[in-house]
């Protein structure tokens, strides 16, 4: 059966961007040395993944970004890429308040996650990632629906920001899979749920 | 600094708890080579529990050798507790400081001897993270979201931190060593 994976980036203390949605605690993104093994990761765990699922601010953000950087001579060569890939690739964005999604290959779900996701699971076809932002994450790790947590952790304390996890009501016990390490001092860590206790 | 952190980055349960921890003496082990010291700083509420566990725990024929070994090891290393409510301390090694957090801790390091270790958190983790006085960090990262609790890094404003080393264990635990940048 195809898997949720929540493939996030955060901060040591544990936030997802800054207050205003910065992701400035990553590397300079001129800095090839510092994101060729990141970039190669990702491409790796691109490969196992056929649907994007995002949030409403995040679907924004890249449907404003990725269309303009396929055609921008500014682009990184990786940019460029996944300008493609972004838009070639199906995505799957959940909101209560959209009303329609433009952009190529996208879909709008706007209530029922658990029963959609459901039926999502059920189809032949690659994993899930749960791309961003926070609020989805949330919302999927309160429905119990993540099979994989892939957190890459990079070495910063930002001090305020938006947490990746949230509160949560309940424990996630968690069976480490793989830890990878990069360059730049990021670490990833791989985990899959353990089952619930039978109460 | 040496502590156990959630992946959340939660050190401690919203009441304090400390059980959802994964006892583990492997990594236990690793994490306290990298972290040798024969002074510790401690904060009231993690001395207080300290100071209810670990003295006893050197003469207990039933604890085990990495236990007591841990046991004589604290009980031997000068302790440095800040505290401005309590009156008196009476583990073997311990003092009382009052006053500058920073400050003493500054003077403390211009002495002679092996490194400072901090165990627990809470206020003192802050203000000496803010100074650049916590050369070291030592997390062990648990397999557990915890959801709610109290955030290690809670009042640190900005740390930029160059990894030495992550090592992951079959416990699921993981250890990850930072040294801040100068």
């Amino acid at each position: 059966m195809r898997k949720i994976i929540l493939a996030m980036q955060m901060t040591l203390d544990g936030f997802s961007t800054g207050p205003n949605g910065e992701m400035d605690y990553l590397p300079p993104f001129n800095n090839e040395e510092l994101w060729t093994d990141l970039h190669q990761e990702m491409w790796n765990q691109l490969r196992t993944v056929d649907t994007f699922l995002l949030g409403r601010v995040t679907y924004q953000i890249w449907e404003k970004y990725w269309p303009a950087a396929a055609t921008n001579p500014a682009s990184t060569k990786n940019d460029l890429e996944f300008s493609h890939y972004a838009e070639d690739t199906q995505k799957i964005v959940f909101s209560s308040t959209l009303e329609r999604v433009e952009w190529k290959n996208t879909r709008l779900i706007k209530e029922n996650i658990t029963e959609e996701i459901l039926k999502l699971k059920q189809q032949p076809g690659k994993n899930m990632a749960v791309a961003g932002g926070a609020g989805l994450a949330q919302t999927f790790m309160k429905l119990g629906l993540i099979d994989e947590y892939n957190i890459t952790v990079h070495p910063v304390v930002i001090g305020k920001g938006k947490p990746l996890f949230g509160n949560l009501n309940d424990k996630i016990k968690l069976k480490l899979l793989e830890t990878k390490t990069f360059v730049n001092g990021a670490v990833e860590l791989r985990y899959q749920p353990e089952p619930k206790e039978l109460k | 600094m040496l502590n156990r952190i959630s992946v959340d980055g939660f050190f401690a349960g919203p009441n304090g708890e400390l059980d959802w921890a994964i006892p583990d003496p492997e990594v236990d082990k690793a994490a306290h080579k990298g972290a040798q010291a024969d002074t510790a700083l401690f904060g009231r509420v993690t001395y207080q529990l300290f100071e209810n566990h670990w003295p006893k725990v050197a003469d207990n024929p039933v604890a085990s050798e990495g236990e007591r070994k841990m046991a004589d090891e604290l009980n031997q290393m000068t302790k440095v507790v800040f505290s401005e409510t309590l009156k008196e301390v009476t583990w073997k090694n311990s003092r009382l400081a009052q006053g500058n957090v920073a400050e003493e801790t500054r003077r403390l390091k211009q002495d002679a001897g092996s490194d400072i270790i901090m165990f627990g958190s809470g206020t003192i983790v802050q203000q000496l993270a803010n100074e650049g006085l916590i050369d070291d960090y030592f997390l062990i990262v648990t397999p557990v979201v915890l959801g709610t609790g109290k955030p290690l890094f809670k009042g640190v404003r900005k740390l930029d931190l160059e990894l030495k080393e992550a090592q992951s264990f079959k416990s699921g635990n993981v250890l990850l060593h930072y040294k801040i940048r100068k």
